[in-house]
């Protein structure tokens, strides 16, 4: 295979290690987190209110579901039937975590950091359920 | 000769979990969201950056502070489709530098360029045209080199046997694909200013801001895939199409008894199997007389192929 060099390949090792579940959920994560960073940047420091912050979970979880169709349907050639259950439910799980991560902590200018941590760690949770499930 | 106690290696072996494209593409994403990211972070915390009264400051530049955040997915989306267009239309249009191999068998199958409707509006993601040979079992060592992924036939064992795909360089494929570079790159541009508009007139309120930014994503994204698309097009129509041939040049058929040279590589495209990527040589030797589906199992006795038989050092 064609390897790539420098920080685009130490990345991709690392992603390679999470499995498909683990490189959709940093995906939305870091995408997810990286508009609740800008926005926190142009509103000034957010303070969601409850229902402020299940919209705002609601809206990175619709776009988090429909980019991650995005990408595995356009760029990597999965059929979107196949992706749009797990691409789900990986969105939703992820921008929830972050949302309420940073709404407890109030980091959001780190949105985007958060976003790629809790991908990591819902993606890689996922894998391991489905393989579980996969093999019972 | 008839068929022999080896069974293929066919299918899984040590090819990667994550597909390549996707690997890219997520790796991409990481770094160029998360580099904005953390710049634009860092230059708030430092004060550079200020905002007043729905006007941004960056630097001392003025701007509204709904365009700036447009800009800045639009630019995010922009760039990363367009990195991940260009490394696509590079990656086939790059002769590989691989260890060349031979290997001889019967074409099984003809897949040309364009043969997938998909091409069409995805030109920088189109494979150039590819026989699927079924290779005499002496070639086997070959196709699991490195313990790569192995297409095999349909066929029960002892009858099943492994297939090399060889990729013939299409000169079309590398047209449409730079033609797409250049309208990803135009696309690129036009993106960022329309997500920068979107986002401009919808950031009023923080719902309604997040919303316009997952519209300015998207339609930045479509437009530059869209100039992809239309560049990839005009780039085709200016090329002719090459049908694979061999050295004779003879155009390759189903049946066809062949012995092929070029580099060999393991392509994450192909499921991590082993290719000759593209053949620098195709000997013709006739056409199989075998009854199909083929087999190795006829194939092996019914020509002398023209690869040098030497131990394979792994």
């Amino acid at each position: 295979m064609r390897t790539s060099r420098g920080p685009v390949a130490w990345i991709a090792a690392v992603l390679e290690q999470l499995g498909v579940c683990g490189n959709a959920g940093v995906a939305v994560g870091v995408m997810s987190g990286f508009m609740l960073t800008i926005v926190d940047v142009i509103e000034g420091p957010l303070a969601l209110t409850n229902a402020e912050a299940v919209r705002v979970w609601l809206l990175l979880g619709a776009f988090g579901w429909l980019a991650l169709l995005f990408i595995f349907t356009v760029f990597a050639r999965w059929t979107a039937s196949s992706v749009a259950l797990p691409a789900l439910v990986s969105s939703a799980l992820v921008t929830a975590l972050i949302v309420l991560v940073v709404r407890v902590t109030g980091l959001y200018l780190l949105a985007w950091m958060i976003g790629i941590l809790a991908g990591m760690l819902v993606g890689s949770i996922l894998c391991t359920l489905y393989k579980r499930v996969g093999s019972a | 000769m008839a068929c022999i106690n080896d069974r293929p290696n066919c299918g899984s072996a040590e090819s990667g979990v994550v597909p390549e494209a996707l690997r890219e593409i997520v790796s991409w994403i990481v770094i160029i969201w998360g580099a904005i990211g953390a710049a634009i972070a860092v230059l708030k915390a430092l004060g550079t950056i200020t905002v007043s009264g729905g006007i941004i400051s960056v630097g001392g530049a003025a701007i509204a502070t709904g365009f700036f955040a447009g800009a800045a997915i639009g630019f995010a989306v922009a760039v990363t489709t367009f990195i991940v267009v260009f490394l696509s239309a590079r990656e086939r249009c790059t002769n590989s530098a691989a260890e060349p191999q031979c290997v001889a068998g019967v074409v099984e199958r003809v897949v040309e360029s364009f043969s997938e409707a998909r091409d069409e509006w995805a030109p920088w993601q189109a494979k150039h045209d590819r026989v699927d040979l079924i290779v005499k079992s002496f070639f086997w060592q070959i196709v699991e080199v490195g313990a790569a992924y192995v297409y095999c036939t349909e066929a029960p064992f002892p009858r099943q046997s492994e297939i090399m795909r060889c990729y013939f360089y299409d000169r079309r494929v590398c047209a449409a694909a730079m033609g797409a570079t250049v309208g990803a790159a135009v696309g690129a541009v036009a993106g960022i200013i329309a997500a920068a508009a979107i986002a401009a007139a919808l950031c009023i309120t923080v719902i309604l801001c997040i919303f316009g930014l997952v519209l300015a994503a998207f339609v930045a994204a479509a437009i530059v895939l869209g100039g992809a698309a239309i560049g990839g097009q005009i780039g085709k129509a200016g090329s002719m199409d090459e049908d694979p041939v061999s050295d004779t040049g003879q155009a390759i058929v189903i049946g066809h008894l062949l012995t092929v040279n070029g580099p060999m590589e393991r392509r994450g495209y192909d499921n991590g199997a082993n290719v000759i990527y593209w053949v620098s040589a195709a000997q013709l030797h006739g056409t199989s007389t075998s009854p199909q589906p083929f087999s190795y199992c006829e194939i092996n006795d019914e020509f002398e192929d023209g690869c040098v038989r030497a131990p394979i050092v792994e």
